[in-house]
């Protein structure tokens, strides 16, 4: 099965409405399976109109640790409140113990370490869940959500992209819809890719953005493509875009009109290439440009 | 010789994992005059870390002490420890078995030596 990864470095440059529109014209082909690994705002299976209580199942996930105490051991010499540098736990004055918060601690354990009568212990906390759902155009979309207050990390995307691998059966290609930025989910997200597509606005922050990431997909040796979204509000910056691809030899797969369909089918929780037929052509063209790369 | 491998099972027989900061396991295969004279597998640490599983990859293989390592990819964090230790890397996939008798007999690419078949891959800037 080859893996394709889409990403951006910056948010809101259209990359999961692309990511949905790519996957549907792609299904037309080839048998395909979609993963979700933007889990900090995961709503992929939202563009393809799949909601939450859609999902066959979820199943909780665990990536950290928090820490807890155990007041009977506790002599009140206040060291964990000293020491714990996200200052996560307060001194209760009145009853002389301390209080630990549980949306400030980051599971570090120094205050574990410190304690001299072993009163803390650190326990796993869930914070992430993970599932998938059926959509209505023939493949399955598996997702990650992160609990309050918890960060996207690296085994949370590598969770999401082994259920989909388990659920992918027989499927020919699995479209990753990579986390933002540059960071660690990023780097599990680009993992194992065949191949990454980088989805571009003509901004300088979106340029910026992109080139970051593509610094990522370089280290791992992944060719890539690029797509330039909203090529013809800034045509100058396009063309700056265009030079960088031919520079690094990548193909620009394609350059998409501003259109406000875009927030028209998300809003109508449909995928563009759905809501606007219009636009199946240009999804045509990019899947016959992969595959005559033989990327698919 | 100590090979190290990102293995996706416990075994000689199972299938080389190509990630090595998430990869299942890691297993230590001594080599010598092109036979395997012993096999053994540990649990990879990084592979349970929230962040930073590459870092606590390397680290575990590190004191591992090999001489080479087979992977499928190294990312940026993991790359600069094992260059840093002079482990030399090589870069296979499939069978973990094969892979460390091609290994034996030099006939496995070095992962830095390795060059992209397609386009669009380099460094930036």
């Amino acid at each position: 099965m080859k893996q394709i990864t889409i990403l951006s470095g910056k948010g809101g440059v259209g990359k999961s409405s692309i990511t949905a529109s790519l996957a549907i014209a792609l299904s037309k082909h080839k048998k395909i399976i979609c993963a979700d690994c933007d889990v900090d705002a995961s709503n992929l299976a939202l563009v393809f109109g799949v909601e939450p209580k859609d999902y066959e199942e979820w199943a909780s996930i665990t990536t950290n640790k928090k820490a807890r105490v155990d007041l009977s051991k506790c002599t009140s010499c206040k060291k964990c409140v000293e020491e714990c540098y996200f200052k996560a736990i307060d001194w209760d004055s009145k009853k002389n113990i301390p209080v630990f918060k549980e949306f400030g601690c980051e599971g570090c354990g120094v205050c574990e370490l410190v304690c001299p009568n072993k009163a803390i212990e650190l326990y796993d906390v869930k914070n992430a869940k993970i599932g998938y759902g059926e959509t209505k155009y023939g493949f399955t979309v598996v997702s990650g959500q992160l609990e309050m207050g918890e960060s996207g990390s690296g085994k949370v995307v590598s969770a999401v992209k082994e259920l989909a691998k388990k659920k992918a059966g027989d499927s020919d290609v699995m479209l990753v819809d990579s986390a933002a930025g540059i960071g660690c989910p990023v780097i599990a997200s680009i993992t194992g890719s065949d191949y990454v597509i980088g989805v571009c606005e003509p901004t300088p922050s979106g340029f910026a953005d992109l080139k970051r990431a593509l610094l990522v997909v370089g280290h791992f040796n992944i060719p890539y493509g690029i797509i330039i979204n909203k090529y013809d509000i800034n045509e100058e910056y396009s063309k700056k875009i265009e030079e960088f691809a031919k520079e690094k030899g990548a193909k620009v797969l394609a350059k998409i009109p501003y259109d406000k369909s875009f927030t028209d089918a998300l809003v109508n929780l449909v995928p563009l290439i759905v809501f606007n037929p219009k636009f199946e052509a240009l999804f045509d063209g990019i899947v016959s440009r992969l595959s005559c790369d033989g990327i698919i | 010789m100590k090979i190290v491998v990102s293995s996706t099972g416990d075994s000689i027989d199972s299938q080389i994992d190509m990630r090595f900061g998430r990869c299942a396991y890691f297993l230590l295969v001594d080599v010598e005059d092109n036979e395997i004279k012993s096999v053994s597998a540990v649990k990879n640490e990084g592979a349970a870390q929230a962040h930073g599983a590459g870092v606590v990859a390397a680290q575990q293989v590190g004191n591992m002490k090999p001489d080479k390592l087979i992977t499928g990819n190294l990312g940026p964090n993991a790359s600069g420890i094992i260059n840093q230790l002079g482990i030399e890397t090589y870069q296979a996939s499939g069978n973990i078995k094969d892979a460390v008798m091609q290994l034996a007999e030099g006939k496995l690419p070095k992962l830095e030596n390795i060059v992209p078949g397609h386009s669009g891959v380099g460094n930036i800037e």
